[in-house]
């Protein structure tokens, strides 16, 4: 017979609610966009470097096809997504998330190369266009990317 | 859970002492600056599962910030292995795991290594700080299995709040009215089961 056992712990986080002594909520938020902010653009120049890297390790991902090269553009995408997504560059966070969606899809054996080299391509495009990418062009490009990362593989 | 914080409200997390695991040192310094600006003043950031590991075992925590994906995964190891650390006064904090790529598959691996609550990334500071405000809240019992050690994953559903009828037009209440007519006997129950010729 297997044994369970079932218990109400102390929650040790309950205390910091309702101190008067505390921040208003809308303070506290104030206070992290704002050091958020303050980080913003020696984040913006390690996203650049992490894009740099993705291109590298997708170019030989798709000359290896190995298992690990995979996961590092899996990994690559991950932070970028992250990254991107934090400081509001929401083309990039949705190219990075297609290509996430298109990394967890496949395995070592069944990874859509060429949908990789396209989304990384999207990527470097997007950065060369900068404070330009916007528009029904930049949309349909994304939808596009969306499209194959949602393909039966 | 996911209902909006009340702004005017007010939270001290001075006191709070917060581990957070990422291999991303961009994330896991985000996350400082979010943690700072809500006025955490112990963050212990950790890039690795050996240091999150040894941070677990020496200081008292309330919180563990963690992504599961960080390196092969090895994030859902560490919430199992937090969960299991029966001698650790750490055990049954609050842990919220934070995905970059959030699938299906991830989030139930979550909620089985025993996560608290799931969230995605990018986190902004007022979704995070909901999420906290939430895990302070929870009430839910913590279970102890052989499979399985984390808060319970069964949420029961209490119906509408008392007194009100429920927004959606298929709400029952969660008071049991009276009966309004009487039990059935066992002969009407027993010929509930009893095979029967259909006639066509």
């Amino acid at each position: 017979m297997s044994s369970v056992r079932k218990f109400i712990p102390e929650n040790k986080l309950a205390k910091t609610l309702e101190d008067r002594n505390g921040l208003l909520m809308t303070q506290a938020i104030q206070r992290a966009a704002s050091n958020i902010e303050a980080v913003r653009d020696e984040h913006l120049a390690a996203l650049d470097g992490k894009l740099d890297q993705l291109c590298l390790v997708a170019a030989a991902a798709t000359e290896s096809h190995s298992a690990n090269d995979a996961a590092q553009v899996y990994r690559l995408a991950r932070e970028v997504l992250a990254d991107a997504g934090i400081f509001g560059l929401k083309h990039m966070n949705r190219v990075a998330h297609s290509l996430c969606e298109l990394m967890a899809a496949g395995d070592r054996h069944r990874h859509q190369w060429t949908g990789i080299t396209v989304h990384v391509e999207a990527i470097q495009a997007l950065r060369r266009m900068g404070r330009m990418a916007a528009g029904p062009g930049v949309d349909a490009m994304i939808a596009g990317l969306e499209k194959i990362s949602r393909m039966p593989v | 859970m996911g209902a909006a914080i009340d702004l005017s409200a007010r939270i001290n997390l001075k006191r709070t002492s917060v581990l957070v695991l990422d291999a991303n040192p961009q994330a896991l310094d985000v996350m400082r600056q979010v943690l700072n600006g809500f006025g955490v003043r112990s963050v212990h950031a950790c890039e690795t599962a050996k240091d999150a590991r040894a941070v677990f075992r020496d200081r008292s925590l309330e919180l563990a910030l963690i992504d599961p994906l960080f390196v092969d995964d090895s994030g859902f190891e560490f919430i199992r292995w937090a969960r299991r650390e029966e001698t650790s006064a750490n055990r049954c904090i609050a842990i919220i795991a934070a995905m970059g790529h959030h699938t299906l598959a991830n989030v139930r691996a979550a909620r089985d290594a025993g996560a608290n609550i799931v969230v995605a990334k990018p986190l902004s500071p007022e979704l995070l700080l909901q999420r906290i405000a939430w895990a302070a809240r929870e009430e839910r019992p913590f279970i102890v299995s052989p499979g399985y050690a984390g808060p319970d994953r069964r949420f029961k559903n209490d119906g509408p709040p008392p007194g009100t009828s429920g927004r959606r037009s298929d709400d029952l209440s969660f008071e049991v009215p009276t009966a309004a007519a009487p039990n059935m006997s066992q002969l009407e129950v027993d010929e509930l089961f009893k095979p029967r010729k259909v006639a066509l």
